[in-house]
């Protein structure tokens, strides 16, 4: 009796960690738009409540196709009881993610707080209702995957790695260029670095590896320097790293004669949501 | 995976925490709204201590906005009567929510522990 329980327990969790790297693939945009966090400033509270109200009509319509949960829903209710979950996921991971960021702070006030998480709610409640959509695999392309993977070492890895950094630059290369980078260094303590550092690790694996319910097996499996989960996600993260200095240079954001410091913590900063798109981008090869 | 027409426990459990999160955050919002006062932007302002660096002299303001309204291009000027002539210093802060605190620094080349603090202008969002 025991073994189903825990079954569904981890089901429950990936589904919920799908729904989160969802809300973040398709969000990290706005989270790196200091316009969203500055319109929160001056939110009413009617509007809010027309944005919570916007979020969740959107999460029942995605949930009729989409959703965030590997098993379909099964009814109305169903639905609308997803959709709950999945505006209530769009809440936290916006909370944590403009936390992690320090752009939320005690000192913010509540009604700017309260302002700056609903607006940025909003399209992480969108990513949340297309996570089935970006991130689960059908049996079906499992299986044509499957075939394709066990080719040569040196290929699959090549494959990986391209995945990777081509994710990395279609996520990446539109927050490169913008003010955000320097703005939101500028703010941030080594500690936090370091911790945006861990949330980037962390999300590349849960991605790839956790969210992906089913697939798992499959990648564990397969050939190349990517193999093991750790070291393809360590791997994975040293590519956005570099795609994110690369993009930083070429843009300009960062010089040459500039000191180390802020080499690393602007690439530390734009490296989280180029991770994010590696990681999805290795799920799509 | 088996097919389960109805929820299990943890699909439960989840929409149990979810539920709670939802209902603090709409409390929340509807608090805001039904609050009666919307007293405009007022601030504080308050000097911190004089820290000298490379001959000039760094004065911390702490400005605290008491309004339930945000105010936007926050202008602070320090004004330091005591030399001759007399120097002022300014700084904008791009946003001072409602009801919360930002901090700046205003540079003068004497030591400013006697100079005036105040907020000269700000807009309306």
């Amino acid at each position: 009796m025991a073994r189903p329980k825990a079954h569904e327990w981890r089901t429950e969790l990936d589904d919920l960690m799908r729904g989160i790297a969802g809300a973040f693939l398709f969000g990290a945009p706005f989270l790196y738009t200091m316009e969203v966090w500055w319109k929160g400033n001056f939110t009413s509270p009617p509007r809010m409540m027309l944005i919570l109200a916007m979020a969740y009509l959107a999460l029942v319509l995605l949930n009729i196709k989409g959703g965030f949960r590997a098993q379909q829903p099964r009814g109305y209710g169903q639905i609308l009881a997803e959709s709950v979950e999945g505006l209530a996921i769009a809440l936290f991971t916006a909370t944590l993610s403009l936390t992690l960021l320090d752009i939320l702070h005690i000192e913010t006030g509540i009604d700017a707080l309260m302002g700056r998480l609903i607006t940025l709610s909003l399209p992480y409640a969108i990513g949340v209702g297309i996570a089935n959509n970006l991130l689960l695999k059908t049996p079906d392309d499992k299986d044509t995957n499957l075939a394709k993977k066990r080719g040569h070492p040196w290929r699959s890895t090549l494959s990986d790695a391209g995945a990777a950094l081509l994710g990395a630059i279609v996520v990446g290369s539109s927050i490169a260029p913008t003010d955000e980078i320097p703005m939101i260094s500028s703010s941030l303590e080594p500690t936090r670095l370091l911790l945006i550092m861990a949330s980037s690790l962390l999300l590349s694996y849960v991605i790839v590896f956790e969210a992906n319910f089913g697939a798992q097996r499959r990648r564990r499996s397969q050939s190349g320097l990517f193999q093991s989960p750790i070291s393809e996600t360590v791997a994975a993260y040293l590519i956005a790293l570099a795609a994110s200095a690369l993009m930083l240079w070429l843009f300009q954001v960062i010089r040459v004669g500039d000191p180390v410091n802020q080499w690393v913590s602007y690439i530390i900063v734009l490296g989280l949501p180029c991770t994010i798109g590696g990681a999805a981008g290795r799920l799509a090869v | 995976m088996s097919e389960k027409p109805i929820r299990n426990p943890a699909e439960w459990f989840s929409l149990a925490i979810s539920l709670t999160l939802l209902s603090a955050v709409i409390a929340t919002v509807a608090s805001l709204w039904l609050k009666p006062s919307l007293k405009p932007a007022e601030f504080t302002v308050e000097p911190g201590k004089v820290r000298a660096a490379n001959d000039h002299y760094y004065l911390p303001v702490t400005i605290r906005n008491e309004g339930d309204a945000t105010a936007a291009e926050v202008t602070v000027e320090g004004t330091l009567t005591t030399t001759s002539p007399e120097e002022v210093s300014t700084t904008t802060f791009d946003f001072v929510p409602a009801r919360s605190d930002a901090e700046g620094v205003l540079i003068f080349s004497q030591e400013p522990s006697a100079a005036t603090v105040r907020v000269v202008s700000y807009q309306e969002p």
